[in-house]
């Protein structure tokens, strides 16, 4: 007996045993491992819906409306409950059955489609506009498994300044990657202000938590919306765009290739920034936004290319100007500095000659410029290689203080530097000091290796207007609402020449529009001071580039202008009447040489499509 | 001073308020995983709340009137009782219809009858007051553990170590019978879960003498194999470890001994559950443990003396061989013969199986230690866990009472367990004894696979947690099974 009874003992340890594997293991689930528990649990029955913010607008300079929202639809898909005659459902959307299948299957396949759940809503048809979503909204509801989901989309009361105000689009998995903020259904500015503000534009999203059930349905809000956020709208944009001159501008250049920049003086603003060929931004917009970007990214004209920020091209003639400016102020040359037109040191057109300083500029005088700018290096030296390269240090600091060679810093990403020749460059393509005046002298009328973007031909307009200094050129005046402070160092900046010294070139300017022999001067303007230079930029490839940069009025100046046009021959041609156009167009507000105008807007190089 | 004769003062209420709690916990827990804002009536006979408070009234109705026949009654009619259910298990496999794969409920009007719940009753009574009537003490010493040394003595000898007529009909086949009777004709239902129920009257044979420590050791080796399989060698060779300390601390009988032991293996058993259950830490940490063990039991002076000293040894070194062995073995099996070893453990299911036993465990582990709050329970109210009014309905107790609440039910059980032993031991007729032991052990088995079940320790086995579970008919089936033995137990002062 005393044998069995001590069995007993044997069962209550058994049982004690299992009841401490037992608690231990709710120990281990419910306090050890917990937070893994709570995600996972999370993860299934919370779901997180977001809400969308408003992306911000962008006014112009009046206040009036460049970019907007609009509410667009997707059309969400939930495979569990989709019931429909494919076909019919295809036909409604525009779609045949070939590209519903792979839809279908993007949406299913996780590697693209994280997170996918069969009885969640999936996008299927995404930012159908509201004209389109209107026509079939009442039979789309019929079907199941179809519902609706509202966003908003970019649109564009005035389709300017393209390339400027730039688009958004999908995010892709870099951004996903990069920056938390972004959920996979986010759309983020991929050009232009949209990208460059895209911090400020975004907003905030707003999450609502949802309790949801097995099936995926929603049965409350979670912890009676205690976790629940409201979206935050981004902010609107101030710019300094006059919509009517860039309007205006895009106007003259249809058919052309190459772009337009114009800046106030005083304060560095953009006024306008053209760039040709530009497109309609309304097409860079909701579902049609892929089709549409292939096809413009295919243009062999470059269309979605921001020609004003980033095309380089040698600046030509207009550089005289600061030429000019230099050896003034190196004291090299005076209002009396004559030089002849000898041809056979380089090629030039026919006019009186010899010519004082402010006539060069008037006639654009190739030799004159070969002479002062040999002065500059050389010092008269000639053959002197220590005294060139001397002179070329002097001259490119000179010449980058002028705001080339480096970025300018404009709130555009993508903007290039363009190139100041120099003495590294000289040593690396010929050699160390395997070079001479004669290899080098075509920087002194803006060819050869010399390259600048149009901004930066604008930018030296603007110099010239202020005699002497800029103010970094920037778009974005204000964000909501609030104007920018410009208070850094490198918002204003000096040259290296003496504000006094640019009166001398400043006639040369204005004899440019009004003097007989100037080289643009079927381009003045009546009752306006205007002072300008034409260029050509040679272009190796094919007809030169037409180049022309001016201010006006001559006292107290209010805009800057560059234009470039390419393959239009010399700058009094196509450049020089659109710049005036434009100056005309800002300062009268309306346009009183018609004939000119109708000349200019006719003129075209390329068909340009519907 | 307990009187005769009065019931009231003869019951014991430890177990009845046990019941009472482990009632009012799960009819709450049922109101808060059939929770449904528009008819939140708790008593509302539309919700499952409303007619289970229904079936504990009526089952404590049942209770009263257990309690109010003598005990020699029941005695007398216990075989008509077990006959009838016999007779109703084999109907039911005919009559039934297929409910999630189980024919194992007849329809009663609108109640659904499952007899099985109602056969570990009728074996309980049965099984007992046949016991009651036979001595089998005589067999036992041969078949003790200080056997296995002479038989295996016999055995190197070359004499006879088994015969036949070793066999007791009536002391040993008989009761194996009984219980396995309507195990059969429950397992003809399919209804795997309640048929494995009627494993727990093993604990009960044990503790009578049916079965011998032989037996134990061959249930062992079967159990200490399921586990390798089903997890790895390492939550093997913890239970065998403990099975170890279990030995030799029934021999040494101190108390102190037998503490130490519960302490380390509960100590071993957090850290394993702290480095997650297989890492290469916790494979120092067990081999460590197991030397310890080794070590104590050499260094116990009052084992040197006994021969029990090499048989425990031997024993576990023997057993860490076996399972090194067994899980050789299956590694070396073919895929397709592992997969079909698995599914019989139930460690592979379809995937609607194993999204049940993990959501399961993300509602108990997502309560955390306090829990969500009645009512405020996400997975609960989201009715992601199927069968949680039923089956399930330890995970709302783990959700929205946390912890404390999985720990509270799990001790209140134990409590109950262990009063139903402590109270059988005291019995003075053999039948009442058996009797407390089949309850305690039937309890037992309920609560290891039911909550091992929602916890990922035991493969998925639909049967219900005693007293908590939604459903009349195992309610019924249970209070009967208790209130039997209070019933026992209030006139144990009448036997002599």
């Amino acid at each position: 007996m005393a044998k069995l009874e001590s069995r007993k003992y044997h069962i209550l340890l058994l049982f004690g045993f299992f009841f401490l594997v037992y608690l231990s293991r709710l120990f281990y689930v419910q306090v050890i491992a917990k937070d893994y528990f709570v995600n996972r649990a999370k993860t299934d029955a919370v779901d997180k819906v977001v809400e969308f913010p408003v992306r911000g607008n962008i006014y112009d300079r009046n206040g009036e409306v460049l970019v907007q929202n609009e509410i667009a639809y997707d059309v969400m898909i939930t495979m569990s409950d989709f019931e429909a005659d494919t076909l019919r459902f295809c036909e409604l959307l525009g779609i045949d059955t070939v590209e519903f299948n792979r839809r279908i299957k993007e949406i299913k396949n996780p590697k693209l489609n994280r997170g996918y759940s069969s009885r969640l809503p999936q996008v299927f048809e995404s930012l159908m506009k509201s004209e389109e979503f209107g026509g079939i909204k009442e039979r789309l509801f019929n079907y199941k498994g179809i519902s609706i989901k509202k966003r908003t989309v970019r649109n564009y009361p005035r389709p300017i300044a393209a390339h400027v105000l730039g688009h958004v689009s999908k995010v892709g998995p870099r951004d996903l990657e990069r920056d938390g903020f972004y959920i996979p259904q986010d759309y983020k500015g991929s050009s232009g202000l949209e990208q460059f503000y895209e911090k400020e534009l975004r907003g905030n999203k707003g999450w609502k938590h949802y309790l949801k059930n097995r099936h995926g349905k929603y049965i409350s809000s979670y912890l009676e919306g205690a976790l629940d956020t409201l979206p935050l709208p981004g902010k609107n944009l101030q710019t300094s765009l006059h919509a009517q001159l860039q309007e205006y501008g895009e106007k003259l250049m249809v058919g052309k290739i190459g772009a337009i920049v114009a800046i106030e003086p005083k304060t560095g603003e953009v006024l306008a920034m053209v760039n040709a060929p530009t497109y309609n931004p309304n097409l860079l917009v909701g579902g049609k936004y892929g089709k549409n970007y292939q096809r413009l990214a295919k243009d062999k004209k470059q269309i979605l290319f921001p020609r004003s920020i980033q095309s380089r091209q040698p600046p030509g003639s207009i550089v005289k100007t600061m030429q000019s400016a230099i050896a003034v102020d190196m004291g090299l040359a005076n209002e009396f500095t004559a030089y002849a037109c000898n041809k056979k040191l380089v090629g030039c057109h026919n006019h009186q000659s010899p010519l004082n300083l402010p006539q060069a500029i008037q006639n654009s005088c190739n030799p004159y410029y070969y002479n002062l700018v040999n002065k500059i290096l050389t010092k008269g030296k000639s053959g002197n290689m220590a005294q060139l390269r001397k002179g070329m240090d002097e001259w490119e600091e000179y010449v980058r203080s002028f705001g080339f060679g480096d970025k300018l810093g404009i709130d555009l990403y993508g903007e290039k530097d363009g190139n100041v020749p120099d003495k590294r460059e000289y040593d690396h393509i010929y050699g160390k000091n395997r070079w001479n005046w004669r290899t080098v002298y075509s920087i002194a009328i803006g060819q050869g290796e010399f390259s600048v973007t149009p901004l930066q031909m604008a930018n030296l307009a603007c110099i010239m207007a202020n005699k002497g200094h800029f103010f970094r050129p920037h778009i974005v005046t204000a964000i909501a609402g609030e104007a920018l402070s410009f208070n850094d160092s490198t918002f204003r900046r000096e040259t290296k020449v003496d504000s006094s010294n640019f009166e001398i070139v400043h006639n040369g300017m204005q004899w440019v529009l009004e003097e007989y022999g100037g080289t643009a001067r079927s381009s003045r303007i009546p009752d306006i001071t205007v002072c300008g230079k034409t260029g050509t930029s040679q272009n190796p490839h094919g007809d030169d580039h037409s180049v022309f940069m001016a201010f006006a009025p001559r006292e107290n100046p209010k805009i800057a202008i560059a234009v470039f046009v390419e393959n239009a021959g010399g700058g009094g041609g196509t450049a020089a009447p659109i710049a005036s156009l434009m100056i005309e167009k800002y300062l009268k507000g309306k346009i009183e040489r018609t004939e000119l105008e109708t000349e200019m807007i006719e003129k075209v190089f390329f068909e340009p499509k519907k | 001073m307990k009187q005769r004769g009065n019931i009231a003062l003869n019951v014991d209420w430890v177990i009845i308020g046990l019941y009472l709690a482990l009632c009012l916990i799960g009819v709450l827990n049922i109101y808060a995983a059939d929770f449904n804002p528009s008819s939140a009536d708790f008593f509302d006979m539309g919700n499952r709340s409303g007619k289970q408070a229904l079936w504990i009234g009526a089952s404590l109705i049942i209770g009263i009137t257990i309690m109010s026949f003598d005990s020699k009654f029941f005695r007398a009619i216990s075989p008509v009782i077990y006959g009838v259910i016999s007779l109703l298990l084999v109907a039911v496999i005919f009559l039934a219809r297929d409910v999630k794969g189980a024919r194992a409920w007849i329809d009663i009007g609108s109640f659904k009858l499952q007899p099985a719940e109602f056969a570990k009753f009728a074996t309980a009574l049965f099984l007992s007051s046949y016991l009651g009537n036979i001595t089998t003490d005589k067999k036992v010493d041969e078949s003790s553990i200080e056997d296995i040394g002479k038989g295996l003595n016999r055995f190197i000898k070359g004499k006879k170590v088994f015969s036949f007529s070793d066999i007791d009909v009536y002391g040993q086949l008989l009761p194996i019978g009984i219980a396995l009777l309507p195990m059969i004709l429950i397992l003809g239902q399919d209804d795997t879960g309640s048929a494995l129920v009627f494993t727990s009257f093993f604990f009960v044979f044990y503790r009578e003498g049916v079965i011998g420590r032989i037996f134990i050791v061959g249930l062992m080796a079967i159990v200490l194999a399921i586990i390798t399989l089903m997890y790895d060698k390492h939550v093997a060779f913890t239970a065998l470890g403990a099975l170890g300390i279990l030995v030799y601390s029934s021999f040494i009988k101190k108390t102190n001994m037998a503490l130490f032991s519960i302490f380390s293996v509960l100590g071993f058993l957090l850290l394993l559950a702290i480095f997650q259950w297989s890492t290469s830490l916790n494979t120092y940490i067990l081999w460590g443990w197991i030397s310890i063990n080794i070590i104590i039991v050499i260094l116990i002076p009052e084992l040197w003396k006994r021969i029990e000293r090499g048989v425990i040894l031997g024993g576990l070194v023997l057993a860490l061989g076996y399972v090194g062995f067994i899980e050789k073995a299956y590694n070396i099996l073919q895929p397709h013969q592992k997969e079909r070893i698995e599914i019989i453990l139930g460690k592979r299911h379809d995937k609607t199986v194993s999204f049940q036993t993990d959501q399961s465990l993300n509602a108990i582990g997502s309560g955390g230690f306090t829990g969500k709050g009645f009512l405020e329970g996400t997975h609960t109210k989201g009715k992601w866990v199927p069968e949680q009014s039923t089956d399930y309905i330890f995970c709302t107790i783990g959700e929205e009472w946390g912890f404390v609440g999985t720990s509270l039910v799990l001790i209140l059980f134990i409590a109950l367990i262990l009063r139903l032993i402590q109270k059988a031991e005291m019995q003075r007729s053999k039948m009442s004894r058996v009797y407390g032991y089949c309850v305690a052990s039937i309890f037992f088995i309920h609560l290891l696979i039911n909550i091992g079940m929602t916890i990922q320790i035991m493969p998925v086995i639909g049967i219900p947690l005693p007293f908590m579970s939604y459903g009349g008919s195992s309610l019924f089936g249970f209070t009967a099974l208790l209130f039997m033995f209070v019933k026992f137990d209030s006139q144990r002062l009448d036997i002599l």
